[in-house]
């Protein structure tokens, strides 16, 4: 490597690093770190939340409220999930209704997926509207969030 | 050093096949396109993360320092406006982010990234892998020194991109990174790189 003016060489151009040394920088062995996926859940949900375009609630609701054929099956539909959650349901376990990857855990994971669903338009089941405003919207993702939060690591469903 | 590896998640193996810019991206994410920002996200995951462990030396602080950059990076939308290489831009965001986690941990990561670094390496008696050799004549660098070197020829930045990432005049970057070379070029272990 020629060394010349070093002064030149460095206020001048860029020195240059030999290929068999950029070869062996490139080649060594670099720490891959594990992103867990909860971290990219956590992350992704954060990135839903702040990105998605606000509902028109207000005016949503006004609208809801004069349809009241609507606002009566609502009702109707609401206390017949009421009725399937708190009968008998025999020997098998019930999935929560928040375990939306049916994983048998009520996680991020859960949040994640279901603010995946409502970005991509799907039209997502009618018994996720957990806080029974009629709408399954972020209201309803933030309700997993806060749930998952509560169970730690995540909890059984 | 270690190289750990896993397969690949289905959202992250369709998202790796998205050909746009990052300046298309941008505009994606600009108009609400959370898609977009979940491409963005794993284009650059590994490197932010690797570039916290990098500085911190410590996983876990590694995984905070990534959820903290790029929620800090969420923030700026909408009107982002990238006007350099992405990296330019969250590279003082790790950076900063690290050394608060480090202070809040009450942690001093230098000496344990060096360590980390040093933890492979064979005994005295054996021989010693040119990897490695490498490894050490790096850990003996200042840390302004190894991180230019790394930047420009690891992470394939410019000098320019570097002067703006590390908030340091052209001509400071151009003089670290000589200062590497000869610094490298005069270890025992590392001059062998520099012979023809």
């Amino acid at each position: 490597m020629n060394h010349g003016d070093i002064n030149t060489r460095r206020d001048g151009e860029e020195s240059q690093a030999p290929e068999k040394l950029v070869a062996a920088l490139e080649e060594l062995p670099a720490r891959r770190v594990f992103v867990p996926p909860v971290v990219d859940a956590a992350v992704l949900l954060a990135a839903h939340r702040h990105l998605a375009k606000p509902r028109d609630s207000v005016t949503g609701s006004f609208r809801f409220w004069r349809n009241w054929p609507v606002w009566t099956a609502a009702c109707l539909a609401m206390l017949g999930l009421v009725y399937l959650f708190i009968r008998p349901t025999g020997g098998t376990s019930a999935i929560a209704r928040e375990d939306i990857n049916r994983d048998g855990r009520v996680d991020i994971l859960d949040a994640f997926q279901l603010a995946r669903e409502l970005g991509s338009g799907q039209k997502p089941a009618p018994g996720l509207d957990l806080n029974g405003d009629g709408v399954v919207d972020s209201r309803d993702v933030e309700i997993i969030a806060v749930q998952a939060v509560k169970l730690g690591k995540g909890g059984r469903s | 050093m270690t190289v750990s590896t896993r397969s690949k998640s289905p959202v992250e193996s369709q998202n790796q096949n998205d050909s746009r810019t990052d300046q298309q991206l941008i505009a994606a994410i600009n108009a609400g396109d959370v898609a977009a920002f979940e491409v963005l996200y794993f284009r650059y995951r590994d490197w932010v993360v690797g570039l916290a462990y990098r500085f911190a030396g410590d996983e876990d602080l590694a995984l905070d320092v990534l959820q903290e950059t790029f929620l800090y990076f969420l923030r700026k939308f909408p009107g982002f406006r990238l006007t350099a290489n992405l990296k330019t831009f969250l590279y003082p965001a790790v950076r900063n982010l690290t050394i608060a986690a480090r202070r809040k941990a009450g942690r001093y990561q230098s000496t344990e990234a060096e360590q980390n670094q040093l933890e492979q390496l064979p005994g005295a008696d054996g021989p010693v892998a040119s990897g490695n050799e490498l490894a050490v004549a790096l850990a003996n660098l200042s840390e302004d020194h190894r991180e230019v070197l790394l930047l420009r020829y690891v992470d394939g930045l410019t000098l320019a991109e570097i002067a703006e990432a590390a908030d340091v005049p052209l001509g400071t970057v151009k003089s670290r990174l000589h200062n590497a070379l000869e610094t490298l070029r005069q270890d025992k272990g590392a001059r062998q790189f520099f012979e023809e």
